[in-house]
């Protein structure tokens, strides 16, 4: 009788667990998604941003904070010809380092052998461009993060869309690992244009002077026989700083103004440097920062690039016209040619010199204090080289 | 209860009571928002119109003005200073606006004790403490951080920033340049504008308004000839047109609530 009792109870669990079972097979928890990547470790380390201690610190935007493998990744992309339509460009085909981050042409060509109608603009210190600023030669993009989205799509650089990149880009034996690394995400459906262009940007960020140049060895020291006799007649014309060096009977060439102190970029932002006589505004053959703003008044302005290693950067202007700085310093003393939106500074080139004109001389010695710029430390850096 | 118990004791009740005391001397702070509005004769300035220039009435038109704003305070009755911010760039024709229409820069500063005040006061330009650092002395959010409004020739930022181009004989090219830059520290200034003043939640913004046109004259009322002096200095030795335009900005700087 005992042994009968145990055996019904025995029969009762058993069925009581089957049940339990067969409910669990009957309303099932959802499955759990494990990502293609989630076994990746994510260890995002923050990158400090190698600069010069005398450079002013960098704004970094609130929702791409610089990581190690970020910068990798943006570095790879930098450099991969993945991201143009045939495989044959890449971002650095436009800015290499030994053209510090140019490519050393009148104006860039594209995939399809079409020449774009600007030059490559140096990327050195163009972590420093503020958003209010805005970048490319007519600040038609905000951010780094905006810009890197640019080249991909137009038809006469790479000439590729994002999807298409995107399709490649996951497919990579390598890339889906590098995003997940650099951002954290769980699977190749997350992998985006937007994360892409944030590492991109993240990459360029890094491109920053060594502060090893002449001109760097003067702003450490202060000390003004860092220079030969000639660059500091040039400094002192560059930046109006007659007091400064106590050289008083130099003129004032008005460079600084658009050629700000220490990263050398942009002071007053976007002008009209008094290249072309045109009869209107009307007239310009590229209408510049108007192609952004449709403003009447910002035909044929363009932002003033940074002068760091402006040696190593020619061609110059936004179309590349001017092959040497002997150029570029001759037309500026022309005191532009009156166009209505000129910049006022133009007409003051040369403001205390006799007739208020500069000398061979004088361009001379600005041409030398120019080459005090040259930095090849950061055109050399292995950080800044391409990975492949 | 031991005596050290009692003692905590009043202890705690004293240092409750002297924050409660504190809290009501403070009392209830509000944000106060102030907006900044470049004019011209009393009408918004605009980018591109041309002006009659103050003499001899050839198109003048204005292509930059911006300026440094620092140590923005409010000083109530009994002269007591509420400081608002440090340093502000106030910029009034901004690259990408959407409009000629000079920009109106507008500032909300937060945790202003609310009441009455009876003046408001700023520096036009960077006070000489901040002046004498560098922009890598500030962190990035700072405006004092972008070296390019620092004139490095003169260990300075630069203060204020006023151009415009003429064409006196109005053939459609400019002729005329007038390029007012300030900087260093003898041309900083500080500008008292007595008004009434209020701060309360839900208040009335405040706005503070340079006119170029009140800029531009003489102490003696007498239109200042720009065509003599269209350009300040670019000598520290010789501040005499920086100085006329610091020391006009008051009788061209204006409050109203």
């Amino acid at each position: 009788m005992r042994n009968n009792i145990k055996s019904k109870i025995a029969v009762l669990i058993l069925m009581t667990v089957v049940c339990i079972s067969a409910c669990d097979k009957m309303n099932p928890e959802p499955p759990v998604v494990v990502g293609d990547l989630e076994n990746i470790p994510y260890l995002p380390q923050v990158y400090t941003i190698k600069k010069p201690a005398h450079f002013p610190q960098m704004p970094i935007p609130a929702d791409n904070p610089m990581t190690s493998d970020g910068v990798q990744l943006g570095r790879r992309l930098f450099y991969d010809n993945i991201l143009s339509a045939d495989g044959t460009m890449s971002c650095a085909s436009c800015h290499l380092p030994q053209g510090s981050f140019t490519d050393n042409k009148p104006v860039s060509v594209g995939i399809d052998g079409i020449a774009g109608r600007r030059s490559a603009m140096s990327l050195l210190n163009i972590g420093y461009i503020r958003p209010e600023i805005g970048l490319f030669w007519d600040g038609r993009a905000k951010t780094l993060e905006e810009q890197a989205l640019l080249p991909v799509e137009d038809p006469i650089e790479m000439h590729s869309t994002w999807p298409n990149v995107m399709e490649k880009l996951k497919a990579d034996p390598t890339y889906p690992t590098l995003f997940r690394k650099a951002f954290g995400i769980s699977s190749r459906a997350q992998m985006t244009k937007e994360l892409a262009a944030k590492a991109i940007a993240q990459f360029e960020r890094i491109i920053v002077s060594s502060g090893s140049s002449k001109y760097d060895e003067f702003l450490k020291t202060r000390d003004f026989m860092v220079f030969d006799d000639e660059e500091l007649d040039g400094y002192t014309m560059f930046f109006e700083a007659q007091v400064e060096t106590g050289i008083t009977n130099l003129p004032d060439a008005q460079c600084f103004h658009c050629h700000g102190a220490l990263t050398m970029t942009s002071g007053n932002l976007y002008f009209n440097n008094g290249l072309d006589a045109v009869p209107t505004l009307n007239n310009f053959t590229d209408k510049g920062l108007f192609e952004v703003t449709s403003k009447e008044g910002d035909q044929g302005k363009f932002r003033s690039p940074n002068l760091r290693n402006i040696a190593k950067s020619a061609p110059y202007m936004h179309d590349g016209r001017f092959q040497t700085l002997e150029q570029v310093v001759e037309n500026y003393a022309l005191k532009g040619k009156g166009v209505s939106n000129e910049d006022p500074l133009l007409n003051q080139v040369g403001l205390n010199a006799i007739n208020n004109t500069l000398t061979a001389y004088h361009k001379s010695a600005l041409i030398k204090f120019l080459h005090t710029l040259t930095d090849t430390q950061v055109i050399n850096n292995p950080d800044l080289q391409s990975p492949f | 209860m031991n005596k050290y118990s009692f003692l905590a004791i009043i202890a705690l009740s004293m240092s409750f009571f002297a924050c409660k005391d504190q809290r009501l001397e403070e009392g209830p702070v509000a944000d106060f928002t102030l907006t900044f509005k470049a004019l011209y004769d009393g009408a918004q300035l605009e980018k591109s119109k041309e002006y009659p220039y103050n003499i001899n009435n050839y198109p003048l038109v204005f292509t930059l003005f911006r300026s440094y704003i620092s140590d923005i305070t409010l000083v109530t009755d009994n002269d007591k200073e509420v400081k608002l911010k440090d340093v502000i760039d106030v910029n009034f024709f901004p690259t990408f606006a959407s409009t000629n229409l000079s920009a109106t820069p507008t500032f909300t500063f937060s945790g202003v004790p609310e009441g009455n005040y009876k003046a408001i006061k700023f520096g036009l330009g960077v006070n000489p403490e901040s002046n004498g650092k560098s922009p890598n002395a500030f962190p990035a959010e700072s405006p004092l951080s972008s070296e390019i409004e620092y004139w490095q020739g003169w260990a300075s930022y630069i203060f204020t920033k006023i151009e415009a181009v003429g064409d006196a004989d109005n053939n459609g090219l400019s002729d005329h340049w007038m390029i007012y830059h300030t900087g260093s520290d003898p041309v900083y200034r500080t500008i008292t504008l007595t008004q009434p003043i209020t701060v309360a939640a839900n208040g009335q913004p405040g706005t503070i308004s340079f006119d170029l046109k009140k800029l531009f004259v003489n102490p003696d009322g007498t239109p200042y000839d720009m065509e003599a002096s269209p350009a300040t200095s670019s000598s520290l030795t010789d501040l005499r047109v920086a100085l006329f335009v610091v020391d006009a900005f008051s009788q061209a700087t204006s409050f109203n609530q």
